[in-house]
């Protein structure tokens, strides 16, 4: 250790910035009256965190005035929202134009200041202004609320002729083609995108004055773990809702009426298979050597009676047919895929009983649309066109060319929207891809040139921006969080705590700790235990800078690309 | 659906991982880029041509187009400094750099029209031009062969990283051979790894070995155990192949060394004598237009 | 080596190349470790933990990064078990190539800095803006002022220097202070082509001698030597070779000009040196043997350069023409009238009123028998009549003032003489004493004199005078039978050249370089001597231009046919001999050296 003084700093805890500041206890006293969280079995709360503690750190009271959005179709969130008086309308179809949602730019910093960084950084590694912690770091005031009064064509909206005050009291209704619902109060809504780590469904936006509880999803993963009606009551809005908003947006099904879709939604299942927390028996397996095929759940096998077609709404799926004394993977599913399609219609062309052809496992965690066979063939065959070419069809190539689509299956590489992937006989080792982005992070690369390798590709230690980023499950802040709009996830250094738990997380081991300084080269040393303060960092995909990935950038000889595998691995994508 | 609807299943199977779309999209500007340098230096040619028979300064000309060559040759240096600005992605300035550079061999000799100048400091920038242009040669068949061994070694390392590695494969080999000799009690063992795999565990070793890919560390190890072989009983053996083992993967340490440390050494050559070289013809500039 | 499987991967810290220094151990093959240097290049840790005490017992404080406590604990004394001596923390190779780069640019810096000064012991001129040496012709007298000998430049001083750069400096107005030509220095081939209708319209801007000579090639460079495709500059279109591309000679090369003697070869090879029937009359006829196939016999072969000069009169024509040469006389006065000349002469006309002429021509002899030769001389110059004696005037004139006869005496072999010529008439007539007598040539300025007499009827009698002069057949001396074009010819300020074989002149006009005839002869076709590039021509009508009547020069035929192109491109051909343009043409006209002004421009400034 260095023999200079230290900085002393207590060791930051989960609740050192709550969700708001000013939630009092005479706030949460209100709510604690409310039926929805008298119902609430305080006891079954452990005493670091009590119910108490989590509505009044990890939830606050909004109000939002007539015409202000409070959820925008599409964005990223980690919140729900529990409606305390007012009213709130849902739109329902279509969706609201892109201006009036007033979508935010986020904000970019400029080349000017990024380049002067760039040669003026601290040679010490991981130096950290310790004077901005412990300030609040969530601040209401930036968040970007925008409203449909500040719609730039407002007559499309409310019609013409139609008079829109700044105080006024309610809301006028939108006009056709919108269709719209009102929520009363009471409603939860918002669970879907806070859990399932998805874009929200719909855009919410309040007709009257009203007051809004918004629940970090902290709070709703704690409420829903205590207490069974929370549970029972989130996971049944949670199937349903899916159900309403996924159906007609998967692509095989796009082109029907809404009415047929209503029908089909009333008999189609939903099934969730796997579970969220799958990277800790996934690192556990890899950790003993298994086979990562070993340890997926099957969810129908070669040979087994289909009874529906399946549509895959979130999560991943491997595709596999015998061979030999394994299983090859022909191709894998991901949201907006089906299966059992060309089974079935060939069931319905010939009359016959067909089997399925190909087995399908589980990645993680799978969640699908079970559509009925009935159904398909009441309303869904006779408007088909006949598929060209069958998934089997791709046993038929040679093993050898899948030999990467396996490995990344296998891996979970297919989970990245921004897989590093470097080709190893273009890398000529210059580190000009570390250095590049030490330089435009004050200093310090955020990612390890080094990872598993496939003959001469190498997929890197570097945060792969996953489609189902489990390590947001574990953080006790929210610290690391997805951007509102680009999927992009985010540490965000001002609230980690350095518990550890996302770096645990990570099946690919893509996030690290590390012991920070101040500008002299002290070591940040807690009081208390001793220990030097950690922070988890990892690739942000320079969502700050103007020129996106500085790692591509600088790469002088193509080698390295932030790429979805999906785009060189041309799996069976079925649909358009 | 409907029938204008082309959703239907369009199925597209697995494509053998061949060209990523970034390689191709580079393929086709390097062609392009090759195109354009030898357009450009077949006008360079016919303007030198003309020149010299419309009694035109062609020496300066070409002079001027050269030295802006070499300007858009050290660019890329600067780009790469310059990241945050849109100028282009690094590699297709690289890609710039390759022709730049090769368009420069020809435009160099049709600028001084001698191999080896009269003045003693043109003679220097002859050298600088020469020992650049030669690196870069050397460089890029480092850049063709190397990776691909180094893949082919079988697994990956930091360049960093191999001193600690060496380290502990050392530890891991001195470990063994204490746990040799106080197993069997002889220390046969031991008094040969002093005699001969101590100085193997002890730094990288056969590096021309291995730049040149030939196996002459491979020799060197399974001799060194074959020479012990007579001496030593069953459990002795086993330990001695562990050891083997141990000194195998050593030496993909070494192979690691040797080609990383050559795919970064070539630079030391070529980064200072382009430097030089700008700085050289910068001053040449300025004497050229001092006396004339 | 590190691959996923190794435990405690996901801890490992991130390799840092952007950084400066990294921990000294890795440098000795140890392992580094994990605090890594200080920004400032110092060690980072030689402990591995700061321990803590914990009530009464010391804990490690070693964090999860480095593998967590260790096994072993602190010391009593609260010491990390752990210590290794501090590191001394190297350079990574990134950063050790920066150090190379900039220390490199460095010492480039000040070795220019200190090349710049002049008088660097090793070279003449100072390292740092050395071009190159400047050839052996120049390196000499430039040695004093060095560069400044041509670059006014160089001696400011350096802000004065370095502005340099931005202002044009012509070398070669340096140049012209030695090197002097016919014409401006600058212009094309030392002329002002502008003024010339020919080249209207085009751009014949001036060309400053850098432009083709270039300095500080070393001290073996010819300066003069000039490519090819700079004369295409000018001389379009180009031609890739002299064999090729070059035009055809021009149709009378080497055959275009008469010289001032009428001879012709053709006659005399084949006619006169061969026929017996002229071996007669004192003709040589050893020297016709010989010179019907030598042509060295004539032509002085060993002093060759561009010209080949004849041999002397008396080598070679005084062989067979010596006797002819006394044989015809000038017939200046006959006892009734006076020949052309003598009118001339005398003012008296040949023809008119008998009565009158009569009258004056008794007056004359008279005179010339009282006062005997001044009563002639009196007319003209006095060495018309040298040779004439006071004896032979007053015979002459007192036998013809009587109308008697003259004495009956043999004429003699040359000189004046008043009696019987050769066609028996009696006469005052003149022979010549010698090839070059000096009463002809008096006699031929004094005609030609009266060629430009203002009376009409003067200049008529002058000339017929001078065409019974240069009569090829009864011309007196002979002298028009070879000198007839070259005197007719002749202006009248020429001080006696006309009467010689004119060399070639090589004048502005001809651009071409003189020929050098010793190199060439016996080169091509041994055997035939000069006729493997002078070939005779049988059918030319060489005499067509030595007509009585003033012809253009145009109109010669010479004996010989014009040289064609490929009698040079036998040699002068791609691969064989050179053949550039400077082989044959030169640029500029009559170079000559200014010696002794060198400096004197310098020693102003």
């Amino acid at each position: 250790m260095n023999t200079q003084q230290s900085l002393r700093m207590e060791r930051p805890r989960r609740w050192d910035a709550p969700f708001d500041p000013a939630m009092t206890d005479k706030d949460v006293d209100a709510l604690m009256e409310r039926p929805e969280f008298a119902a609430i079995d305080a006891s079954r709360f452990p005493a670091a965190a009590p119910l108490r503690g989590i509505l009044q750190n990890d939830c606050r009271i909004v109000e939002y005035k007539p015409g202000d959005i409070i959820v925008r179709e599409g964005d990223y969130g980690n919140s729900a929202f529990l409606i305390l008086s007012g009213a709130v309308r849902v739109v329902i179809s279509p969706s609201l134009p892109q201006q009036v949602l007033g979508r935010a730019p986020e904000k970019k910093r400029k080349a000017w200041s990024v380049l002067r960084d760039m040669l003026t950084y601290p040679r010490i590694p991981e130096v950290r202004d310790t004077s901005l912690y412990g300030t609040s770091a969530t601040d209401i005031a930036h968040l970007h609320r925008a409203s449909l009064l500040d719609a730039t064509d407002k007559a499309a909206l409310f019609g013409a002729g139609v008079n829109l005050t700044a105080d006024m009291e309610s809301l006028p209704p939108l006009v056709e083609p919108y269709k719209t619902a009102l929520l009363p109060s009471g409603t939860l809504f918002g669970e879907i995108a806070a859990l399932g780590r998805v874009k929200r469904s719909a855009t919410v936006y309040a007709e009257t004055t009203c007051k809004v509880l918004e629940l970090r999803w902290q709070a709703l993963r704690d409420i829903k773990n205590r207490d069974d009606a929370w549970r029972d009551k989130i996971e049944q809005v949670y199937r349903a809702n899916l159900l309403k908003t996924q159906l007609p947006e998967h692509p095989l099904l796009k082109g029907l009426d809404a009415e047929t879709l209503k029908k089909i939604a009333d008999q189609t299942l939903f099934e969730t298979y796997g579970s969220f927390e799958w990277n800790v028996d996934f690192k556990a397996g890899n950790k003993q050597n298994r086979r990562a095929s070993e340890m997926e759940q099957q969810v129908l096998r070669e040979g087994d009676y289909p009874d529906g077609l399946l549509l895959v709404i979130g999560g991943f799926g491997r595709v596999t047919v015998g061979l030999g004394n394994g299983d090859r993977t022909l191709t894998y599913l991901r949201e907006g895929d089906h299966f059992g399609l060309d089974e079935l219609f060939d069931a319905w062309k010939s009359g016959e009983n067909k089997v399925y052809e190909t087995s399908l496992s589980v990645l993680g965690y799978l969640q699908l649309l079970r559509i009925p066979y009935p159904v398909l063939a009441d309303l869904v065959f006779p408007k088909l066109i006949e598929p060209a070419g069958r998934l089997i069809d791709a046993a038929a190539r040679p093993i050898e060319d899948d030999a990467f689509m396996e490995w990344a299956v296998d891996q979970r590489f297919i989970n990245g929207t921004k897989t590093m992937l470097i080709d190893m006989e273009k890398c000529v080792r210059c580190d000009d891809c570390v250095v590049a982005c030490a330089e435009t992070h004050n200093g310090n690369p955020k990612f390890i040139r080094n990872g598993p390798t496939l003959d001469n590709w190498m997929v890197a230690n570097s945060c792969m921006h996953c489609v189902d980023p489990v390590c947001l499950i574990g953080c006790p802040t929210g610290a690391i969080h997805r951007t509102l709009s680009g999927g992009t996830v985010i540490i965000n250094d001002l609230t980690c705590i350095g518990c550890g738990t996302c770096v645990n997380a990570c099946p690919y081991e893509n996030i690290r700790l590390v012991p920070i300084r101040e500008k002299s080269g002290q070591q940040v040393i807690d009081p208390v235990s001793h220990q030097p303060i950690m922070k988890a960092t990892k690739c942000d995909l320079c969502s700050s800078l103007p020129s996106g990935p500085s790692c591509e950038n600088a790469c002088a000889h193509g080698a390295l690309q932030r790429i979805d595998l999906q785009t060189l691995i041309k799996t069976a994508r079925i649909g358009a | 659906m409907t029938v204008q609807d082309q959703t239907s299943s369009k199925q597209e199977f697995s494509a053998p991982l061949a060209g990523t779309p970034m390689a191709r999209e580079q393929a086709v500007k390097f062609l392009g880029l090759i195109i354009f340098a030898v357009l450009a230096w077949i006008a360079i040619t016919i303007f030198v041509w003309l020149g010299r028979r419309n009694l035109w300064a062609v020496s300066h000309i070409t002079g001027y187009v050269l030295f802006v060559v070499v300007l858009g040759l050290v660019f890329l240096k600067a780009r790469k400094r310059l990241l945050v600005l849109p100028l282009g992605p690094v590699r297709d300035w690289l890609l710039l750099h390759f022709v730049l550079g090769a368009l420069s061999l020809p435009l160099y000799f049709q600028h001084t029209g001698t191999f080896w100048p009269q003045g003693r400091y043109e003679q220097f920038i002859a050298l600088f031009f020469y020992t650049a242009s030669v690196s870069a040669i050397v460089g890029i068949i480092f850049q063709r062969i190397y990776p691909r061994r180094l893949i082919d070694l079988g697994s990956q390392v930091i360049y960093e990283r191999i001193p600690t590695e060496l380290a502990n494969l050392r530890e891991e080999a001195e470990a063994l051979v204490l746990q040799a000799v106080r197993e069997t009690n002889s220390d046969t063992v031991g008094r040969y790894y002093a005699e001969s795999f101590q100085w193997f565990f002890q730094k990288p070793r056969f590096v021309l070995s291995h730049l040149l890919g030939t196996g002459r560390s491979l020799g060197w190890i399974q001799m060194r155990v074959k020479v012990l072989d007579r001496f030593l009983n069953q459990t002795e053996r086993e330990y001695m192949h562990k050891l083997e083992a141990i000194a195998m993967r050593k030496n993909g340490l070494d192979a690691h060394y040797a080609m990383q440390g050559a795919l970064k050494l070539w630079l030391f050559v070529h980064v200072p004598s382009a430097i030089l070289l700008v700085l050289l013809a910068c001053w040449h500039l300025i004497v050229v237009n001092i006396y004339s | 080596m590190s691959d996923q499987q190794r435990p405690g991967y996901q801890v490992d810290t991130y390799v840092r190349p952007n950084l400066s220094y990294c921990c000294g151990r890795g440098g000795k093959w140890g392992k580094s470790c994990w605090q890594g240097p200080n920004g400032e290049g110092q060690c980072g840790g030689a402990s591995e933990c700061s321990p803590v005490k914990e009530g009464d017992r010391w804990e490690c404080r070693r964090p999860k990064q480095a593998g967590g406590a260790c096994a072993e604990g602190p010391r009593p004394d609260g010491t990390c078990c752990n210590v290794q001596p501090p590191c001394t923390p190297r350079r990574t190779l990134r950063s050790m190539r920066g150090m190379v780069s900039k220390i490199a640019a460095l010492l480039l810096l000040l070795a220019l800095i200190i090349g710049i000064h002049p008088g660097t012991k090793s070279f003449v001129n100072p390292t740092a803006i050395d071009a190159g040496n400047l050839s052996s012709v120049h390196a000499g007298f430039t040695r004093q002022n060095g560069c400044a000998s041509c670059h006014g430049n160089h001696i400011n001083e350096a802000g004065g220097w370095l502005l340099a750069a931005f202002s044009s400096n012509d070398t070669s107005e340096q140049c012209v202070d030695c090197h002097r030509f016919a014409g401006p220095a600058m212009k094309a081939h030392n002329q002002d082509h502008a003024k010339n209708e020919k080249y209207a319209g085009q751009a014949m801007a001036d060309v400053s001698c850098a432009v083709c000579h270039n300095e500080h090639k070393g001290a073996d460079n010819k300066l003069s030597k000039v490519s090819d495709q700079a004369c295409a500059s000018c001389h379009k279109p180009e031609f890739g070779n002299f064999q090729r591309g070059h035009p055809e000679f021009s149709a009378k090369f080497a055959a275009a000009k008469p010289g001032n003697i009428y001879f012709d070869h053709t006659s005399h090879i084949q006619d006169y040196f061969v026929n017996p029937k002229h071996m007669k009359m004192g003709r040589d006829p050893q020297f016709a043997a010989i010179a019907k196939s030598d042509c060295s016999s004539c032509h002085a072969i060993d002093k060759a350069t561009r010209e080949i000069k004849l041999k002397s009169y008396e080598q070679v024509c005084a062989n067979c023409h010596k006797t002819q040469i006394k044989e015809r006389e000038l017939i200046l006065f006959e006892p009734e009238r006076m020949t052309a000349a003598g009118s001339v002469l005398t003012g008296l006309s040949r023809d008119g009123d008998e009565e009158i002429n009569t009258k004056a021509l008794k007056n004359l002899w008279q005179s010339m028998a009282a006062s005997g030769r001044s009563a002639l001389s009196r007319f003209g110059a006095e060495d018309l009549f040298t040779g004439l004696s006071d004896s032979v005037a007053r015979t002459a004139g007192s036998a013809w003032s009587r109308s008697k006869d003259l004495p009956q005496a043999d004429p003699p072999e040359s000189g004046w003489f008043a009696g019987e010529n050769s066609e028996g008439n009696p006469a005052l007539f003149y022979r010549a004493v010698k090839h070059d007598d000096p009463v002809l040539q008096a006699w031929f300025k004094k005609l030609r004199a009266g060629l430009a007499d203002k009376d009409d009827e003067k200049r008529a009698l002058a000339r017929e005078a001078m065409n019974d002069f240069l009569d090829k057949q009864t011309g007196p001396g002979a002298c028009g039978k070879c000198h007839a074009a070259g005197l007719r010819t002749a202006s009248k300020t020429s001080t006696g050249q006309e009467w010689k074989y004119a060399a070639h002149d090589a004048t502005a006009k001809d651009q071409l370089k003189p020929y050098s005839h010793p190199k060439h002869l016996n080169v091509r076709d041994a055997g035939l001597g000069c006729g493997a590039c002078h070939q005779m021509s049988a059918d030319s009508k060489y005499g067509k231009y030595f007509t009585p009547k003033q012809v253009p020069v145009e109109s010669y035929e010479s004996n010989f046919a014009a040289i064609r192109k490929e009698t040079c491109v036998d040699c002068h051909r791609e691969g064989q001999v050179v053949s550039s343009c400077q082989t044959c043409h030169a640029y500029h006209t009559k170079h000559e050296l200014n010696v002794g002004s060198s400096n004197k421009e310098l020693a102003k400034k």
